[in-house]
This record gives structure tokens, C-alpha cells and sequence, in this order.
């Protein structure tokens, strides 16, 4: 079931990003978003989260449905871990605090840890924790991989899972395609301000015998002009 | 199991649960894991997972339970209808590429001979 679908043309005042440009996004789907740098990624996510202010033509998921965890979030530096879930908590709806500690404790971060005294790669798992715990129909997720390790990352990938239902979209940009395509039932990749296709993930290893990743290598070679 | 990137996880996944049944590994109603459980053994999507089992239902190789989950079917001669369809179409695709390369049976004896020591 179509929960998005629009023709988006969008521009920043220096900047035209998208040129009418079909979207559509299915519930119940989880979408690994790629595409080079500078090329919209954050930017989709960004209007597709009701971040940038957009009118779509269709858009069935409310705003307190939808989780965003941006590539850059920042929080104050004196606060503790736990001061910050409760934060959370107390200022968003469906924030299970549960699932939070639970992962938390699987991720062996220190509740009473200070923000500032965290590692780049622990303030990316605390941004991942956060969005995740929200309960909602729609996750957004920027970026989640740079500097965090390995095991870290099988943690992220499970615990998607463990959120997963049929009810629940997700879509994730990231460069490290190979952590996510196994995961993805669809690559939205965008090729250009006119373009973005959506091939499932399968479709691509069954009919090119090519990883996303391979794949994408192989597309983004030929087109010119970024 | 290790999945290769670069061929459909669908197919290597149908592929691999079928092979553990034909072989014994599973044996005849043994409960499968549940879609989530196996999604996170193998981080795959967990639609993937639920295309094979509803494959694998159709083929009559597994059964689903309303509220148990899914069952590995409980008759042998079932199974071993199936595992022999499977092998004999397995079969018939390298007897076309044998053909193809025009090989004699003489030929065929002697590479049979040969790879012997490996099955």
C-alpha cells in the first residue's frame, strides 16, 4: 500500500535538488536510500519527514508517526543519558523508555554517562537509540554508520528487525550499503534531480547477479555531471 | 549460513531451508523458527524470510500452525516426493548442458569416475 506518492520538485535558494521527480514509498517496506554525495539524500528524508516545509499530494503518515533521526543531531553537553530518555519521555508520545534501556544495556553505554563525555560513534548509537524508541509508522534514518564499530552495527541491524512489522516503514540513507542491503527490500537510488529509481533489492543480485553495492558502483560510473 | 551478496537471498534461502529438510537435518514436524527469530540469525528482511516460508508452505514442504508457527511437514513420503522432484529437475538441467556440450557417455563415466572420490 502506497503511504507516499508525489512528483517533487524542490529547490534551496542556490540549489535545485529535485526536478520533478517521482516518489513513491509502500508501507511495510524497508528502503536503503543511496545515492553520491550532495545528490538529496538528507534532503528527501527531510521533506518525506515534514522537516522542510512541502505540500504532497499524498502523504498518509502523521507527523507524530514519523521518526527522524538526522545525520547531525546535537545535545547538551552537561546532560546525562538517562537525564535525556526521560527527556524524551516526557516530550514525545510513544517514547518507550524500556526499549531504550534495554538497548542501552546491549550497546554498554552507562545511563548516568555525560553527553560530553561521549565518543563520536556512542553519540551516533544514543541519535540511533532515541529514534528508534519512538514508536512510530515511519523511521527516517540518516547516516547511522560512520564511526561506530562492527558489533555495534549487528546490534543497529537487529534491532530493525526487532522493530519491524508490517505497519512500520523504513528508510535509511547511508554510504555503507553493504551493512544494510541485506536488509532492504528496496534501493531508492537517486541518479539525478529528474531521477530516482526504486528497484527492489533481490530483483537487482537475480537479474545483474550484482550486490546493491556492486550495483551502484556500476550505475554511478556512468552518469556524469556530479 | 553464508549468504552471497551478488545471487537473490530469496532463492539461496528456499535453497538452503529445502536442503535441510531433504537431508534429515530438520526432521518431519520440527518447528522452524518464527520469521522474526530466523530475520535476526541471518539480518535478512524479514518479508524475505516470509516469502520462503509461504514458497515453501505451497510446495507442501513445510506447514503453518495458526498459532504455533511453521512446522516442517509431517510425512516422510511427502518429503521424499518432493526431494526427489527436486533432484531429478536438477538432473535434467545438467543432462542439457552434457548435451549441449555433446559429451559421450564414455566421457561421462570416466568424469563420474573421477569427481567420485570427492562426493
Amino acid at each position: 500500500m502506497e503511504i507516499i506518492k508525489d512528483t517533487i520538485t524542490f529547490m534551496y535558494p542556490d540549489k535545485l535538488v529535485f526536478n520533478d521527480v517521482d516518489v513513491t514509498i509502500n508501507k511495510g517496506e524497508i528502503y536503503l536510500l543511496i545515492g553520491r554525495n550532495g545528490t538529496g539524500k538528507s534532503t528527501l528524508l527531510r521533506l518525506l519527514g515534514k522537516i522542510e516545509p512541502y505540500k504532497f499530494k499524498k502523504h498518509l503518515i502523521a507527523e507524530k508517526d514519523i521518526s527522524y533521526m538526522p545525520s547531525d543531531l546535537s545535545y547538551y553537553p552537561y546532560m546525562r543519558i538517562i537525564d535525556l530518555l526521560k527527556f524524551y519521555h516526557d516530550t514525545h508520545q510513544n517514547f518507550s523508555l524500556e526499549f531504550a534501556h534495554t538497548y542501552l544495556e546491549e550497546f554498554q553505554l552507562k545511563p548516568n554517562k555525560m553527553i560530553k563525555k561521549l565518543s563520536l560513534g556512542e553519540q551516533k548509537i544514543l541519535n540511533y537509540l532515541i529514534c528508534l524508541s519512538k514508536e512510530a509508522k515511519l523511521y527516517l534514518i540518516d547516516e547511522p554508520f560512520p564511526y561506530v564499530d562492527l558489533l555495534n552495527d549487528e546490534i543497529f541491524r537487529k534491532m530493525i528487525i526487532n522493530k519491524y512489522d508490517e505497519e512500520k516503514t523504513f528508510i535509511i540513507a547511508t554510504h555503507q550499503i553493504n551493512e544494510f542491503e541485506k536488509l532492504a527490500s528496496y534501493c531508492l537510488l537517486i541518479k539525478s534531480p529528474e531521477t530516482i529509481e526504486c528497484i527492489p533489492t533481490d530483483e537487482i543480485r537475480n537479474s545483474v547477479s550484482l550486490s546493491v553495492e556492486d550495483y551502484f558502483k556500476e550505475v554511478m560510473r556512468d552518469v556524469k555531471g556530479y | 549460513m553464508q549468504i552471497d551478496p551478488n545471487k537473490s537471498i530469496f532463492i539461496q534461502l528456499a535453497d538452503f531451508i529445502r536442503f535441510e529438510i531433504y537431508s534429515g537435518k530438520r526432521k518431519p514436524n520440527s518447528r522452524l523458527e518464527s520469521i522474526r527469530e530466523m530475520a535476526i540469525i541471518l539480518e535478512v528482511n524479514p518479508n524475505t524470510i516470509k516469502r520462503v516460508y509461504q514458497v515453501l508452505e505451497e510446495e507442501g514442504l513445510i506447514y503453518c500452525h495458526s498459532t504455533l508457527g511453521y512446522f516442517v511437514c509431517d510425512s516422510e513420503a511427502k518429503i521424499k516426493e518432493n526431494k526427489q522432484k527436486y533432484v531429478t529437475e536438477q538432473l535434467k538441467s545438467f543432462i542439457t548442458i552434457l548435451k549441449n556440450c555433446n559429451v559421450s557417455k564414455e566421457e561421462i563415466k570416466q568424469i563420474l569416475g573421477d569427481i567420485h572420490g570427492d562426493y
